[in-house]
């Protein structure tokens, strides 16, 4: 992961400027929850605003975020937590949150894949890549986006209405719900916020996967790039690790699919995040809406197995 | 050359109870006909003529406004070919469909076909008023008969009483996201149907649908029907449920 | 957030294991069965299901491998109203999703009790696994490892956290062990060496009134819980 590296280091460099917060924090309009305090809402502008900075420019990129930081700082008025200060554990949050192993659900997944193994769409490492890509630059896209912008500050409820618009398969959104509501309750256990307490509460029966990663990595103190790299990611670990138990795949190939998409991820998460920071401007409108088909009509079918070893 | 044209159709209910169009204004390739309505109190229009080939660097557009209480069927005379640009510009078709209360607007369109090497953005913007009724269809063919295809990309947003009912976008062809056309996405397949319905028809119990095809309600009032079967099984199956 | 904040864990958000429902309701005892393949949870569970539904308030959640070949046998044998029966997949891991990551389970749980009002207990039944399966303490008050005597009489004597932590071990199919074999007092010494004063019960679940000491000790653990 390239990004880590670079932003650990981009961290020291951009530590003391804080020109960057000043002009970002101005933009900070758009979609904010009724439970979001105007000007904490603005630091992450500021950040999301920074990462849209071209990508060729990786120093001055890490450097902006890193005055991005100090501005949400001030916004929450505290001087440590710094997201990238030594210490702060950002970092280290956003490893638990897309760690497989972290219980928000995701093992009894396939994201798909039992239905492609079941269909011969998918059969060995090589389809499995193709699945991935696939998967990563649609619903891995809107996922990461939809995250992104949650983190960024708008408004939760506003972005679930934005996945269902973007969820035309039932199955997948009773899926991506109850994925929601399982997050939550890791993620309230793990990293506690008021504003996790408020999309729990009006969404009982759980929001969209997507927007509680994206207010549980802002619970983490994560920044909307963190978010956007946790569900692009999970959209591909997620299939990945089940096709080894649907096609007793070789656990290092499957690894290394994972490998060869890393720089997909990469440019995958900084759309989503670009996008997300349009969206603080110009509404959920602004946000992708990738669609699969083959991955909608088979959630579909898979759903009305009667027999199966995965959820989804 | 190249064209930009915007064309618009405006549909009201008359005093009878049937409909009349006072806004029929063709432009530049699209040309639109009033045809003869299957039923009573609707009326018909049918686009025709060169807008069947739209070249890369045209702009078309064309604004449909349903009025109260009006009922319309939009159709097409043929496909609607999408031809490359010796420049490798992009071609862009944006579609604007308002239903107001109580409306109903049929958009039913002959397939759009991607030749090789064209490039056609494609973006249909739907506002429905509460209580509109829509039933609107897109077929996507990609490549003419044996030959490789080219981009075409299509975002679908409908609004229904001010809420997003849906915000979908495909993109398909060599210049699509990687794995476009692998298990994920499109696969083998090179047609992609989907029928739309606002709101979702009392369906009969044994609607049955053909392979590579789902039937899904919309978080909202709508029913969407997705297909990458071959056309003929999807226009059997778009028909009965037009009909439902 | 300070640095300098007490380490505490946030029970009251986990909602996991706390004891009151949040609308202020006590929730039911969340009984755990697990075991090997075929050793006898879904009769266990079908056998208690017949003989405490006149008195309590019951409700099953089943972890299959396929998803819902347990469910549908209680279906079938109709031990209890549907409503009262979910299957949860578990994406070819079962033990995962008792213990590591518990989360859909417990969703299960809660929507039970959601949908079909109060309940008293609830047997959450893993799919059939190896001799390390255990439920987590999140997820269950207490956990039944169930085992049979055709699986091998020296399944005690190897142990394993489902044989020796298990708040009670059923040994059960003892009508089977003269056919197979099975040394039932060996079975025994060698449980009572591995479990030290927890309890081991010998039964046949599908004979006669076979579930009773089954039964009797969840009769005192709900009697606990209570209290
Ligand atoms: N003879 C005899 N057969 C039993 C007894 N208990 C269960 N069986 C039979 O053993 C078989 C497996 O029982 P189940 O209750 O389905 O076992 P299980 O542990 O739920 O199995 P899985 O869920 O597949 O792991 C069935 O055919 C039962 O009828 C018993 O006490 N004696
Ligand atoms: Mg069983």
């Amino acid at each position: 992961m390239t990004d880590l590296t670079e932003r650990t280091a981009g961290a020291g460099a951009g530590a003391g400027a804080g020109a960057g917060a000043g002009a970002g924090a101005g933009t900070g309009t758009g979609h904010r929850g009724p439970g979001t305090a105007a000007g904490r809402g603005a630091a992450p502008t500021a950040v999301v605003g920074a990462t849209t900075a071209p990508d060729a420019v990786p120093r001055t990129d890490a450097a902006a975020r890193g005055s991005g930081v100090g501005a949400e700082d001030a916004a929450r008025g505290s001087g440590v937590g710094a997201d990238d200060a030594p210490g702060s554990g950002a970092l280290a949050a956003l490893l638990l949150l897309s760690d497989g192993r972290f219980p928000a659900g995701g093992h009894a997944h396939s994201g798909g894949a039992e239905a492609a193994v079941a269909d011969g769409r998918v059969r060995d490492a090589a389809g499995l890549a193709d699945f991935c890509r696939g998967r990563l630059h649609t619903a891995g896209l809107v996922a990461a986006a939809l995250a992104a912008a949650a983190t960024a500050g708008l408004d939760p409820l506003v972005l679930d209405d934005a996945a269902d618009a973007r969820t035309p398969s039932l199955a997948l959104r009773t899926v991506s719900r109850r994925l929601g509501r399982q997050l939550m309750r890791a993620a309230r256990a793990t990293w506690p916020s008021g504003e996790l307490d408020g999309l729990a509460a009006a969404r009982p029966r759980g929001a969209h996967q997507p927007v509680v990663l994206g207010l549980t990595a802002r619970a983490a103190h994560l920044r909307p790039l963190d978010a956007a790299y946790a569900a692009a990611y999970e959209s591909v670990a997620g299939p990945a690790t089940a096709a080894v138990r649907l096609l007793s795949l070789d656990p290092f190939h499957c690894a290394a699919v994972l490998a060869r998409l890393a720089p997909q991820i990469d440019t995958t998460a900084r759309a989503a995040a670009d996008a997300a920071a349009g969206a603080l401007t110009h509404g959920p409108a602004a946000l992708p809406a990738a669609s699969a088909p083959l991955l909608d009509i088979s959630a579909e079918h898979h759903a009305a197995w009667p027999v199966r070893l995965f959820a989804s | 050359m190249t064209v930009t044209a915007a064309a618009r159709i405006g549909a009201v209910r008359d005093r009878a109870g049937g409909t009349s169009l006072p806004v029929l204004a063709g432009a530049g390739p699209v040309a639109l006909r009033r045809t003869r309505a299957a039923r009573e109190g609707w009326a018909r229009v049918t686009v025709v003529g060169a807008m069947s080939a739209p070249l890369g660097g045209d702009r078309l557009r064309i604004d449909v406004d349903v009025a109260a209480g009006a009922r319309l069927t939009v159709d097409s005379a043929a496909a609607t070919v999408s031809l490359p640009d010796l420049a490798g510009r992009p071609a862009f078709y944006d579609v604007r469909l308002t239903v107001a209360e109580g409306a109903e607007l049929h958009w039913l369109p002959e397939p759009v076909i991607a030749a090789c090497g064209s490039d056609l953005r494609m973006h249909t913007r739907v506002r429905l008023g509460a209580g509109a009724r829509l039933v609107l269809r897109e077929e996507l063919v990609l490549g003419r008969h044996g030959e490789a295809t080219g981009d075409l990309t299509s975002r679908l947003t409908v609004e229904h009483d001010g809420r997003t009912l849906l915000d979908q976008a495909l993109a398909f062809g060599p210049g699509a996201a990687p794995g476009w056309d692998g298990p994920a996405v499109l696969g083998p397949h090179r047609t992609l149907g989907q029928l739309l319905l606002v709101p979702p028809p009392a369906l009969p119990p044994d609607v049955s649908l053909p392979p590579l095809t789902s039937l899904t309600p919309l978080a909202g009032p709508g029913l969407l029907l997705t297909s990458t079967s071959p056309r003929p099984a999807f226009s059997r199956t778009a028909a009965a449920l037009t009909r439902a | 957030m300070h640095r300098d904040h007490p380490e505490v864990f946030p029970e009251r958000y986990a909602h996991s294991s706390a004891e009151v429902r949040p609308d202020g309701r006590r929730r039911a005892l969340r009984i755990g069965l697990g075991g090997p393949v075929g050793s006898g949870k879904t009769a266990t569970v079908a056998a208690l299901c017949r003989t405490l539904r006149d008195r309590l308030a019951i409700g099953v959640v089943t972890n299959d491998i396929y998803t819902r070949e347990d469910a549908e046998f209680l279906l079938r044998s109709a031990v209890l109203p549907p409503e009262r029966i979910v299957g949860v997949e578990t994406g070819a891991c079962p033990h995962t999703a008792i213990r590591d990551d518990i989360s859909a389970n417990l969703e299960a749980v809660e929507d039970l009790e959601d949908a079909v009002g109060p309940l008293d207990l609830v047997l959450v039944e893993s799919g059939g696994d190896n001799l390390t399966a255990t439920f987590s303490k999140g997820l269950v008050d207490a956990q039944i490892f169930v085992i049979d005597v055709a699986g091998g009489d020296d399944i005690p004597r190897k142990g394993g956290p489902g044989v020796t932590t298990a708040d009670l071990l059923v040994v059960n199919k003892t009508d089977l062990a003269p056919h197979v074999g099975a040394d039932l007092d060996r079975m025994a010494r060698d449980a009572a060496a591995q479990r030290g004063a927890l309890p081991v019960v010998f039964t046949s679940v599908t004979r006669g009134d076979g579930i009773a000491p089954v039964a009797a000790w969840i009769g005192e653990r709900l009697t606990a819980w209570t209290a």
